[in-house]
């Protein structure tokens, strides 16, 4: 293990040793206990299933196969979101057109709202509609809204991870919610107008 | 009006850490007083929790289980160390092939020519291996092996005689177009010639089998009986009668162990859960004997078997639980 990894939590040491030692069963209850929340947020900025579990996994099979020598800053979660983050940007960097593509589909669909009628049509539409307005938000805001609300980190680990202050982190959530509730009330007005309009052509 | 905002903000702060459960009893109160204050107050801590909710129901889609996601990764793992350890094996790579020729030298000198000759064949046993490995040979054909096969092939004088010896087990060959002498694989008693070609071997204890994807193949017996095998034909060696017989390939899902692409027409699910059972190497058990002659026909093409088994489950209307290691089909969804 490298020297100035000395800083690090005990636990995170002792993961550290058990994964250079090939411990696949702690190896494995370390993937399970992060495996949620890192798909999620690899996930909001793929938008692809298969991709997103393809970052989640090579970060693992990285830290498999090089635990010896990774250099970890301030805990090994910390690590993990950090690597899952650039692993997606990068990921998105590549298939920038792909992005385009992604961003027309959404507003496609946005001008099929109407077309909902059933209650779990009416819900597919809300979430449609939270992932847009996800997407919209400018980046670092979304990238603490997507650390918070799929990562499950706490804003003190936000902060540290980001190296940005508690105070940044709250100010990005405050504003991350209110841009989704004013993307929200948007659409559901969008629909209230749009029912009105049916029922007024019947 | 600057100060209206600020408020604003700050009891939205309030709000977000009440639904992350972070906020302290003395804020509590002071957001509760500000809730009880007006409707549109209301309103407002109303829409966040909204948000909130939806954002949760967001978390929990589009992922898979996590047990099943590791078991992905696992085989993985094994198969990328799988990978590393043959390229080690290859002489004039690694450590290893200092070892493998101190090794050689100690057996010329010891046991003979006997033990020396047989160190030149490259044996690649996949029977721990769960995931599939692939395997590049000197000559650039791309072999997939499944799990639970057995090759060999000599290394040394591969260039002059590409000779590939299936033991056991299943394998699917693209054969690279070569100047050189043609490919062929030793199934024992029946010798496969391949013409420029992907093709499909399975070898077990009761029969060898070639189902062709691509070009030509002649399958060869020892007795000089030959069969020319083209496109979309199957040629099946019979141990026991020693019996080499041609004919159409029925089986559309002969290479789904590769490529988890399935056709299902009319077939019965105890059938269906048989060939899911070998592609995705997890057991599938079907609870009730109605339910086993229950026919599906569909086509599914998923990397993992929760997404298979979600089709199954809407198409047959039937339950799909998970049990240890295991997947459970029962009559009731």
């Amino acid at each position: 293990m490298k020297a100035q990894q000395s800083h690090l939590p005990e636990a995170d040491k002792e993961l550290i040793a058990a994964i250079i030692d090939r411990d696949k069963k702690v190896f494995e209850l370390f993937y399970k206990r992060y495996y949620k929340q890192l798909f999620a947020v690899a996930y909001r900025y793929t938008g692809h299933t298969q991709t997103a579990e393809e970052v989640v996994h090579d970060v693992f099979i990285m830290i498999w196969n090089k635990a010896a020598q990774l250099n970890i800053q301030q805990s090994m979660k910390s690590y993990l979101f950090r690597a899952v983050v650039n692993s997606a940007l990068n990921i998105l960097k590549k298939e920038k057109t792909d992005a385009e593509k992604h961003n027309a589909y959404l507003s496609v669909q946005d001008a099929a709202v109407s077309e909902s009628t059933t209650q779990d049509e009416m819900e597919e539409e809300v979430l449609r509609g939270l992932e847009e307005a996800l997407a919209l938000l400018p980046e670092k805001c979304r990238q603490v809204m997507y650390l918070s609300r799929f990562g499950r980190l706490k804003q003190k680990e936000i902060a540290e991870q980001m190296n940005i202050s508690i105070k940044t982190v709250k100010n990005h959530l405050t504003y991350g919610f209110h841009k989704l509730r004013e993307h929200m009330e948007k659409r559901k007005t969008m629909v209230r107008a749009l029912i009105f309009l049916i029922l007024n052509a019947l | 009006m600057k100060q209206s905002e600020t408020n604003e903000a700050m009891i939205h702060s309030l709000i977000i850490e009440d639904l992350e459960q972070t906020i302290s009893a003395e804020d509590k109160v002071k957001l509760e007083e500000w809730r009880n204050a007006s409707a549109v107050n209301a309103r407002t801590y109303s829409d966040f929790a909204d948000i909130q909710l939806n954002l949760d129901k967001l978390y929990h889609r589009n992922g898979y289980d996590p047990d099943h996601s590791w078991t992905m990764l696992d085989q993985k793992i094994t198969s990328t160390e799988q990978e590393r350890k043959t390229f080690d094996n290859k002489p004039g790579y690694g450590k290893s092939f200092w070892i493998r020729a101190a090794a050689a030298l100690f057996l010329i000198s010891t046991a003979g020519y006997f033990l020396a000759n047989r160190q030149q064949y490259q044996v690649v046993d996949t029977t721990e291996n769960s995931a599939i490995s692939k395997l590049v040979l000197p000559d650039g054909t791309e072999l997939a092996l499944n799990s639970g096969t057995i090759i060999k092939y000599d290394k040394k004088n591969f260039s002059r005689d590409r000779k590939l010896i299936l033991e056991s087990g299943e394998v699917f060959i693209h054969v690279i177009k070569h100047d050189g002498n043609q490919f062929s694989i030793d199934l024992g008693d029946v010798e496969v010639k391949d013409i420029g070609t992907s093709f499909n071997v399975t070898k077990n204890d009761s029969h060898a089998s070639v189902v062709v994807e691509e070009g030509k193949v002649a399958m060869i017996h020892d007795s000089g009986e030959e069969v020319l095998l083209s496109q979309g034909m199957r040629g099946i060696f019979y141990a026991g009668s020693k019996q080499l017989e041609k004919q159409h390939n029925k089986d559309l899902n002969y290479k789904s162990w590769l490529n988890k692409k399935f056709i299902f027409n009319a077939t019965p699910l105890q059938q269906v859960a048989i060939q899911l059972e070998k592609a995705y190497k997890v057991p599938l058990i079907i609870e009730e004997d109605n339910l086993k002659l229950k026919k599906l026909t569909a086509k599914l093409h998923y990397q993992t078997l929760d997404s298979a088994l979600e089709v199954i489950s809407a198409s047959l209307q039937c339950k799909v639980t998970k049990a240890q290691n295991a997947y459970v089909l029962s009559g009731s969804q």
